[in-house]
């Protein structure tokens, strides 16, 4: 339970980086399109998570410095400024799209229209950055996402072993999908699993959590059980859709569908699991993005920032949070599709990937930082890897977003 | 669905350059249109289904439902605003735009009586859909 306990940072990065409501719909969505084909770009993408989440939490928790303070330390002031406001701008409509979501999930029970639940949303998420404990608040909803797991549940219910392993281990593009759409899907999930939104909050959430060296057995379990999590999660929402949604023809498109399967699968009591998991995992990921936009700004311009120290202290960071929330708020209710506002948000982030990265890994290749923790060769090798991967992918992202039209 | 319902709906609002131009095309795009509602049509199923066997909670079915009906009413709406390219096209807009309208009025009437709790009628208004989720089958399977 200990061990737990000290994980939960990674599952509430995991949580709200992989199971946001764009993630949810974009897995459910390649489900139902291409069945488990997309299963690769998903065990991609937690590969490349936890390699590079793994060095910016390993050179937070020994230098003390988050993943934006060395990004305006190794690109420079204007690549760095250039990189914050793609970031921030990314992270904006990911926030935008949370407190709809979050906003939507209450809508499925209360059947109040989610744009007048919004405001409340936004308040509510401001309330817990502002007067709960970064500890309380990551175990929580943390754990309170793991509820999800209900889908995995619903999975194994299904059964279909066959098909699903069939699916994923002989990808291909089903008749009347394009080869460019299938890709597209392939960088919208590779973009979901890495957004640079995680490494920023992960990082900071480390130098919040005070971690010591002594802290990076811990900080290891956090990457290599949290994230694993996440992509699991994904493969089950994929793994539904794909058992109850292909064989019928069915598209995704609301969040409601993401919590059908298991209400077929399980009933009254997988219908409740999975409704509080999407709002739990809905309400991190506005926590992590709203947090994101005050840590990005604050270290960019080298403000006090955390929630480790009183609000009065770090006023500047928790203004930034305060109006990025109301802003997104003001932009929800404007009745502007959250789920397409996501799905854009990620294929964005897929572009901007590189410039995050990048810097994570000269800094922890860095020994006057990292002393003797610097990263060995098996890791510089795959990351390097993963670099050259990225750089393709936000090569390919912009044409293929308007060739496909977005994937229609 | 929605991306279905905002493509016809592009080719709805894009004037000209995007209207079929031949019988053809347009048989593809009414094709289309009896896909995308035939989708939205299983996914209404599938929710008066949990609600039938009692495995729903609060008030997650009428808005699966309503959903469900906003989808089908872009769709039909979108479909309603192509313009036939020849007279030869007539015949296949108005066949498939009744029944686009039909699945329209049943995705309503299962909307409400599913907020009523009306499982009787829900129950009844699943056969209707399955039967004009059938009849749009058909016409996508002809035009196709």
């Amino acid at each position: 339970m200990k061990r737990l306990v000290e994980i939960t940072l990674g599952i509430l990065t995991a949580i709200g980086g992989f199971v946001d409501i764009g993630d949810m719909v974009a897995n459910a969505e390649s489900g139902a399109r291409f069945g488990m084909g997309l299963t690769w770009a998903v065990i991609v993408g937690v590969i490349g998570i936890c390699l590079y989440a793994e060095m910016s939490g390993r050179v937070a928790t020994l230098t003390k410095r988050p993943v934006f303070d060395l990004v305006r330390e190794r690109l420079g002031a204007r690549m760095a400024f250039a990189n914050l406001g793609a970031s921030f701008f990314i992270n904006f409509l990911t926030l935008t799209a949370e407190i709809a979501g979050v906003a939507i999930a209450i809508e499925l029970v209360t059947s109040v229209n989610y744009l007048f639940l919004i405001p409340l949303v936004a308040l509510l998420v401001w309330i817990v950055i502002w007067r709960v404990r970064f500890e309380t608040m990551e175990r929580i909803f943390g754990l309170l996402g793991l509820m999800l797991i209900v889908l995995a549940v619903a999975v194994w219910r299904f059964g279909h072993w066959h098909l699903l392993m069939h699916s994923a281990t002989h990808p291909t593009v089903p008749t009347g999908e394009g080869i460019p759409t299938y890709f597209f899907f392939a960088i919208a999930l590779l973009g979901a699993a890495m957004t640079p939104y995680e490494v920023f909050f992960f990082s900071s959430g480390a130098v919040e959590e005070r971690w010591t060296p002594k802290d990076l057995l811990v900080e290891k379990l956090n990457v290599f059980i949290g994230f694993p999590l996440g992509g699991l999660l994904s493969l089950a929402i994929m793994a539904t859709a794909t058992v109850l949604y292909q064989p019928r023809g069915i598209e995704v498109s609301h969040l409601s569908q993401v919590a059908l399967p298991a209400s077929v699968a399980l009933g009254r009591v997988g219908l409740a699991f999975v409704l509080v998991g999407i709002f739990a995992a809905t309400f991190a990921a506005a926590l992590e993005t709203a947090l994101s936009a005050g840590y990005t700004v604050a270290q960019f311009f080298g403000w006090q920032w955390g929630k480790f120290v009183r609000p009065t202290d770090a006023p500047r960071f928790h203004l930034v949070v305060i109006i990025s929330i109301i802003l997104a708020a003001i932009l929800g209710i404007t009745a502007i599709d959250p789920i397409k506002v996501t799905e854009y948000s990620i294929v964005l982030s897929a572009a901007a990937l590189p410039l995050t990265y990048f810097p994570i890994l000269v800094v922890s290749n860095d020994p006057a930082y990292m002393g003797e923790h610097v990263n060995g060769r098996f890791t510089n090798a795959l990351a390097s890897v993963y670099l050259v991967l990225l750089l393709v992918v936000a090569a390919a992202t912009i044409p293929l977003m308007i060739g496909t039209k977005a994937g229609a | 669905m929605r991306t279905i319902a905002a493509a016809l709906m592009a080719c709805a609002l894009g004037a000209c350059a995007t209207q079929p131009t031949t019988t053809r095309a347009h048989a593809g795009t009414a094709a289309d249109a009896a896909h995308a509602m035939v989708a939205v049509i299983e996914t209404a199923g599938l929710g008066i289904r949990i609600a039938a066997h009692e495995r729903s909670l609060g008030t997650y079915v009428p808005v699966l439902l309503a959903e469900a009906e906003e989808d089908g009413t872009a769709i039909r709406d979108a479909f309603d605003a192509i313009q036939p390219p020849v007279a030869s096209s007539d015949g296949v807009r108005s066949r498939l735009s009744a029944i686009l309208g039909v699945a329209v009025d049943q995705l309503s009437r299962a909307r409400i009586s599913a907020r009523r709790d009306a499982m009787q009628q829900l129950g009844s208004v699943g056969l209707d859909l399955r039967r004009t989720s059938d009849a749009l089958r058909a016409v996508e399977h002809e035009l196709g």
